[in-house]
């Protein structure tokens, strides 16, 4: 259980620390409020738009999923990585 | 050698305050609209910058005062007084074209025209919060120069001088005071030139007004060197 806990919360942080990397907050100057990694799932403009060039604002549910397995793929790679770092020294010490 | 467009100067005398916002613009077009006139853009700009910014107000604010007592070893009383001053703005802007962004002095604010493409496809214009650079679409160049938006260039020198959305929930975040309720909104500032682009107050030819209140957070933005970064 330890093994797994470890990985986990480092995986999970260094989420965190590109999901805040990549989170942009413009919306209030014409720029773009952007959030999500690796793809964004909300954005926002307080821009001025041409008529017809407006694009879709709000809430992406499909880019929130593929955020959501990012952050699952990342969790299994940092364990994949834990289990054979342990293993590995595990062998050296024999 | 400041760095950034803005400058201004406060000359503050005891029942008034003179503020001269000056302006330094160099104007260069990237897009791929090369007949855009230049020189009246500047005109423009000058003109919309004093027809927004320029304004004579009251400020009231309290000030502390010291009541002599007059007698020996009594303390004086401190005591604060509402003091009204009466605050005058004047705008002047000097600009010239260029034809390479390294052309660029220091202290001068870019206005970079665009093409309508890419990032800036749709968008009417940008520019960062306390930035020394404008970005305007080429599409809305020719309506500006013929007097058909006179606000998306005070809006964005607005954002230049620190100034957000008044609508949007992000600005009671960042800076309550400049955040308007609903009922504001619709009422005595319905014509503020810092409404968003998806408010439906937001016009080009009648947002245009810039309140007492939001020019002294420019002053406030300039003297806390919140400005020309």
């Amino acid at each position: 259980m330890k093994r797994r806990f470890v990985p986990t919360i480092i995986a999970t942080l260094l989420y965190l620390i590109l999901f805040w990397f990549y989170y942009q907050d413009e919306a209030a100057s014409d720029g773009f409020t952007q959030v999500g990694f690796p793809f964004y799932f909300y954005t926002n403009s307080g821009g001025k738009f041409l008529p017809g060039y407006r694009p879709a604002f709000g809430f992406n549910g499909f880019n929130f999923l593929l955020d959501l397995v990012a952050l699952f793929l990342m969790i299994l790679i940092a364990n994949y990585l834990y289990t054979w770092y342990v293993k590995r020294k595990a062998i050296e010490r024999v | 050698m400041h760095k950034g467009g803005w400058s201004i100067i406060i000359d503050e005398l005891w029942d008034s305050i003179n503020v001269n916002i000056k302006l330094r613009v160099a104007i260069f077009n990237s897009s791929n609209n090369q007949s855009i006139n230049l020189n009246q853009l500047g005109h423009t700009v000058e003109r919309q910058l004093k027809n927004s910014y320029e304004m004579s107000y009251i400020s009231k604010r309290f000030q502390v005062a010291i009541q002599k007592s007059g007698l020996d070893n009594m303390p004086n009383r401190k005591f604060l007084r509402l003091v009204g001053k009466k605050i005058t703005v004047k705008v002047s802007v000097q600009y010239r074209i260029i034809t390479s962004e390294l052309s660029r002095y220091p202290n001068e604010l870019l206005i970079q025209i665009r093409s309508n493409e890419g990032k800036w496809r749709g968008l009417y214009g940008n520019a960062a919060l306390g930035g020394s650079y404008l970005n305007l679409n080429e599409s809305i160049v020719s309506g500006i120069i013929r007097g058909l938006d006179d606000n998306t260039i005070p809006h964005e020198l607005g954002h230049s001088l620190g100034l957000l959305h008044v609508d949007e929930p992000d600005t009671y975040h960042e800076d309550a005071r400049q955040y308007y309720p609903v009922k504001r909104q619709r009422t005595k500032d319905s014509l503020n030139a810092m409404f968003s682009g998806g408010s439906p107050y937001m016009h080009n030819l009648t947002s245009t007004v810039i309140t007492p209140r939001q020019m002294d957070i420019v002053i406030e933005n300039y003297r806390f060197g919140n400005l020309n970064r």
